[in-house]
């Protein structure tokens, strides 16, 4: 609901007329105020030659030189590698690729078909809201949502937000459910709507992890790895996507194996942003295609490659969203990054709009699961069918 | 217990109250500018254009809330009346001359920008609640 409480509005097509860029994002070698992204005025070469009209005149100090929507540094910050190792639970049997439409979804998954984490709560910009299958459109009459519970005792699930993007958050803001459960994230620059959505959950739900913090444990003996793009003069527009959170998660994959191999979970980073430890990046299985499979920024470059064992089968499931005219958002998947994947040996593919048949249709949502097929324990939500096994 | 006011100063205080209200609560700046956190940057590369999205607050909103305070506020902020401006579509030399940068490198997610948005006929821009996803499909 707007903040007058009336109801929500769309207002239609509008034209920018000016425009002046005022702070940009710049990267921090050592993070500042626990962040490697700062913002600050952008250089004057940055600026066009023709001069923006200006706004009204407005206050005493008419100057906006802060970020005023950046997580309060009283916020309660938690560093979970200070934190005792938790008792060791039974491993991952996999990870669940859920269909969003245009965003991303990641759940973990275990042995008895119980949910323990989610990496990312995604959903579609307005613009591209027909990409979302038709129970998991909310408010809809069919609407089932995701899993929102734990049957695991003393073990709630979680929520761990790769970066602030809308498509990467936006069903933490929608569904009640989601609310009630543990959000960890990344201290980044935050827009106003995130900014909204965070001041509505309780501070003892938020747990902000500060950039450089060390790689640390997440639930079922994955771990989470704070991103930063490599090199020192890295484009501006890649900063925010690089400089999230990443997971890996040791599974058994491929499920025949009692061996456990990783599937690693970036988000929108790059494989180069991730400081993967050796012994993850050697035991990779599994991976989901970076940025919904863009090409954009070297998405697609710099990659792992999976097991030996899996030759140039390696899993890779992709996340986009396709809506009711058939127009792939974003163009995602990129077809160079598809034949990148490919060539890194990343060939045994499905994705949450298509199934198997990728960039050559017909439309097929489904979620997958990436590791053991078990059986959901929840039943009766979105997220209870898992479509396309890979394992 | 003390008594209420009377009907001429609670005339008042309504008056004053609704001159904030109508300042500074509606989302749509009365000026049409909008302080812009530019939330994300798509590149198309099948069609070459970019997708931009924008939340967006009222100048009149953040002047109020933010920028005249004399001190820099370290506090959560309240909640805003943020929008969401959404454009698609546009090539490289079209969102260069739109947002007056000097080159496609400095169009980056986490900016922020001063933006003048008026009523247009462009079918490829979208000014809205971002709530509107909260509303059953057959009311939108």
């Amino acid at each position: 609901m707007p903040a007058d409480g009336g109801t929500p509005q769309n207002y239609g097509s509008y034209d920018i007329t000016s425009a002046t860029l005022i702070l940009i994002p710049q990267l921090n070698a050592k993070p500042v105020n626990g962040s490697s992204v700062s913002l600050v005025e952008p250089p004057a070469e940055a600026i066009a030659g023709s001069p923006a009209a200006a706004p009204p005149k407005a206050g005493a100090k008419n100057k906006f030189n802060a970020p005023p929507f950046a997580v309060s540094k009283k916020q309660k910050t938690t560093n979970v590698i200070s934190a005792p190792p938790p008792p060791a639970p039974p491993p991952i049997s996999g990870v669940g690729i859920m269909d969003v439409g245009q965003g991303n979804c990641n759940m973990l998954i275990d042995q008895t078909g119980n949910i323990w984490a989610y990496y990312d709560v995604g959903y579609p910009l307005w613009f591209y809201i027909s990409s979302l299958p038709g129970n998991m459109r909310f408010a809809a009459p069919g609407y089932q949502g995701p899993i929102v519970q734990s049957n695991i005792a003393n073990n709630p699930l979680q929520i761990y937000l790769s970066h602030w993007d809308w498509d990467h958050w936006r069903l933490g803001g929608l569904d009640p459910g989601l609310q009630l459960l543990d959000f960890t994230f990344p201290n980044q620059p935050i827009g106003p709507t995130a900014a909204n959505f965070l001041a509505g959950l309780p501070n003892a739900r938020k747990h902000m992890i500060n950039a450089g913090t060390p790689p640390f444990a997440g639930p079922g003996n994955s771990a989470l790895y704070c991103c930063f793009p490599p090199g020192p003069n890295v484009p501006i527009a890649m900063i925010i996507n690089n400089t999230g959170l990443a997971m890996s998660v040791p599974t058994r994959l491929p499920a025949i194996n009692t061996t456990l191999h990783d599937i690693v979970l970036t988000g929108d980073a790059n494989f180069n942003s991730v400081p993967l430890p050796a012994n993850v990046t050697a035991n990779i299985a599994g991976i989901t295609a970076v940025h919904h499979g863009s090409d954009n920024h070297g998405a697609a470059d710099n990659l792992v490659g999976p097991i030996n064992a899996l030759g140039n089968q390696g899993y890779i499931a992709y996340s986009y969203g396709i809506t009711t005219g058939g127009n792939h958002a974003y163009g995602f998947p990129v077809p160079a990054a598809v034949a990148k994947y490919q060539a890194a040996n990343w060939s045994y593919a499905r994705s949450t709009a298509e199934g198997a048949n990728i960039n050559v249709g017909p439309t097929a949502h489904g979620n997958i699961q990436m590791g053991a097929a078990v059986v959901i324990a929840q039943a009766g939500t979105a997220f209870s069918t898992l479509t396309y096994q890979m394992n | 217990m003390s008594a209420p006011p009377n009907n001429s100063w609670s005339s008042t205080f309504t008056s004053v109250n609704d001159q904030g209200q109508n300042l500074f609560t509606p989302p749509l700046s009365p000026s049409n500018w909008y302080y812009a956190f530019l939330s994300k940057v798509d590149l198309d590369d099948t069609s070459q254009t970019y997708d931009l999205m924008f939340e967006v607050v009222a100048y009149e909103w953040m002047q109020n809330a933010i920028a005249s305070s004399p001190v820099d506020i370290v506090a959560p902020f309240p909640v805003s009346p943020a929008l969401i401006y959404h454009v698609v579509g546009l090539t490289e030399a079209e969102v260069v001359k739109t947002l007056n940068v000097s080159d496609i490198k400095w169009v980056a997610e986490a900016s922020w920008y001063l933006l003048q948005l008026m009523p247009g006929t462009n079918s490829n821009t979208d000014l809205y609640d971002p709530n509107i996803d909260t509303l059953p499909p057959t009311t939108t």
